[in-house]
């Protein structure tokens, strides 16, 4: 094979770093082996990421990421104290399988590095590849989770899950600029607010935290920053919220065991508690009786239902709100159930 | 300074809507022809046009003369600033780059040598072609992709950190003009 002309040393630095910017992150990796300059060159290159996740199971770690957030690549690293040879398992996946559209897995291979340190685990390893893969990131999507442990009695794993927990905020010094983050912690606080300061509260848009069964105690969280300044959020979490701390978001999901019907009434959109409150009636749920067993499934799917007089004492105006829908139907006011157009918004949408 | 043109390499086909046309003239005295529109997607070059005070009356007498790019780049970047001239303005920057798929026509105007894809990536910095520079990186970014280590040394041509560190001990050990 005839060797081509060298192109790269001689390329003005600046034009390499755009070049490494728009490399799938995998191909960074390649680069960053090649010498000592390309490594330099990679570590001060931005990194645009579509996701990136972090976390350590009970017999390996792992790492995967997604550059445009079609195909997510995973690494699996298996390696014991006291071993030397580190397993790696990679693969690549689409975001989303259908089947009969798409394969399940791209590809998956396996490589065993050898006359590794054998006084470092798989977690050393995944800490190091995530520290490398912040550097200069900016992320649509960060998951950030710690130890998970499976099986039919999963039992507490404590000193991994520390020691994990302990490390990742170490190295987490430099703002993460990611657009989401994903958290799937236990419930110690200080490590969430650890965590959180570590995000740029300009790029955060939404929080996403999840502990099955556990109750957070949110008081010190939401006077941060990255939690006033974001505009959704998914709380899998029980915890005490008041309602004011969740007015700025302009979507929310999350369990609650009691809500008052004026408080739900302050999380709907400003704009349309504006017009709804011009009506000035009293703020009540007034669903409708369906009579079909079709209209009954889709009226599940409705919040709140008020109904508001219209000019014609024979009238009334039933709007429906949903997630992310509201409907309003004039309706006779004696035929207000089979009036009630409860699947105008599924038919829209 | 007026040039005769040796061989008008490129001639811009029909530009009914927009009958301005400027002369350039390349480092090795080829001379071309380039529409308006074109030529603004060169910012030097537009930049050069906009302080000469060229206009629609005197810029076919005026040639610009640009003496860092030669007539085989110069032919290649008036092509694709002819071909791209009404583009729709790219939006911001999210995952376009990475994303884009470089079009069949301009995969086969940059299928080129390495050395002579090098040489036009300094024109195309010279001259501030954005949109021209982000194919120039698609196509090197795309040499790199799915390589190992290994293969990428051989094909950008990089020395490992040992020739590096040869490389420079040799040079060091040279007695050099100070003898």
């Amino acid at each position: 094979m005839q060797k081509p002309e060298p192109i790269w040393q001689n390329l003005p630095f600046f034009f390499k770093s755009q070049v490494v910017e728009n490399l799938d992150y995998k191909d960074r990796c390649c680069l960053r082996k090649c010498s000592k300059a390309d490594l330099y060159l990679v570590n001060s290159s931005p990194n645009r990421l579509d996701s990136i996740a972090i976390n350590t199971y009970e017999n390996y770690s792992f790492l995967s990421w997604s550059d445009t957030g079609k195909t997510v690549y995973t690494v699996k690293y298996y390696k014991n104290y006291g071993e030397s040879d580190l397993r790696l398992e990679f693969s690549a996946a689409p975001s989303v399988f259908i089947p009969t559209k798409n394969e399940k897995t791209i590809f998956k291979k396996t490589k065993i590095l050898n006359n590794l340190d054998q006084k470092s685990d798989d977690m050393d390893q995944v800490l190091i590849d995530f520290s490398i893969a912040l550097k200069k990131l900016t992320c649509k999507k960060t998951l950030i989770g710690d130890v998970i442990l499976r099986g039919p009695h999963p039992t507490a794993h404590p000193e991994k899950t520390m020691e994990f927990r302990e490390r990742l905020l170490n190295q987490m010094t430099s703002p993460v600029k990611a657009k989401w983050l994903f958290f799937k912690w236990g419930n110690e606080m200080n490590d969430v607010e650890e965590i959180l300061k570590n995000f740029n509260s300009k790029i955060l848009k939404k929080l996403e935290f999840s502990d099955r069964n556990a109750f957070w105690e949110l008081s010190k969280i939401v006077k941060m920053e990255q939690w006033k300044k974001a505009e959704k959020v998914h709380l899998e979490v029980l915890s005490h919220l008041k309602i004011d701390d969740l007015l700025h978001f302009s979507e929310i999901q999350m369990h609650v065991r009691t809500l008052e019907e004026s408080d739900f009434y302050r999380t709907i959109d400003p704009d349309l508690q504006r017009i709804l409150g011009t009506f000035n009636v009293p703020i009540k749920d007034e669903p409708i009786r369906a009579s079909t067993q079709v209209r009954t499934i889709l009226e599940r799917r409705i919040n709140h239902t008020q109904r508001f007089p219209m000019p014609s004492p024979d009238l009334v105006l039933v709007v429906m709100i949903a997630d992310k829908e509201v409907m309003g139907t004039v309706c006779r006011k004696d035929n207000v159930d089979e009036e009630a157009k409860v699947e105008t918004g599924i038919l829209r949408g | 300074m007026s040039v005769e043109p040796e061989v008008p390499i490129v001639q811009v086909e029909e530009v009914r809507e927009n009958p301005v046309l400027y002369k350039i003239i390349s480092s090795d005295n080829h001379v071309f022809t380039i529409s308006e529109h074109a030529v603004k997607l060169s910012k030097t070059l537009w930049d050069l046009i906009t302080n000469l005070g060229l206009t629609a009356e005197n810029a076919l007498d005026n040639p610009i003369p640009v003496e860092n790019v030669n007539g085989k780049n110069m032919e290649t970047i008036v092509q694709f600033c002819e071909r791209h001239k009404y583009d729709e303005e790219e939006p911001e920057y999210t995952n376009y780059i990475r994303e884009f798929v470089l079009p069949e026509w301009d995969r086969q105007l940059l299928s080129i040598d390495n050395e002579e894809l090098f040489q036009l990536i300094l024109a195309t910095n010279y001259l501030d072609i954005q949109k021209l520079m982000d194919y120039c990186c698609r196509v090197i970014g795309d040499m790199a992709k799915d390589k190992t280590p290994e293969e990428l040394r051989i094909i950008y041509g990089i020395p490992t950190d040992a020739e590096d560190d040869a490389l420079e001990r040799s040079a060091s050990d040279s007695p050099g003009p100070s003898g």
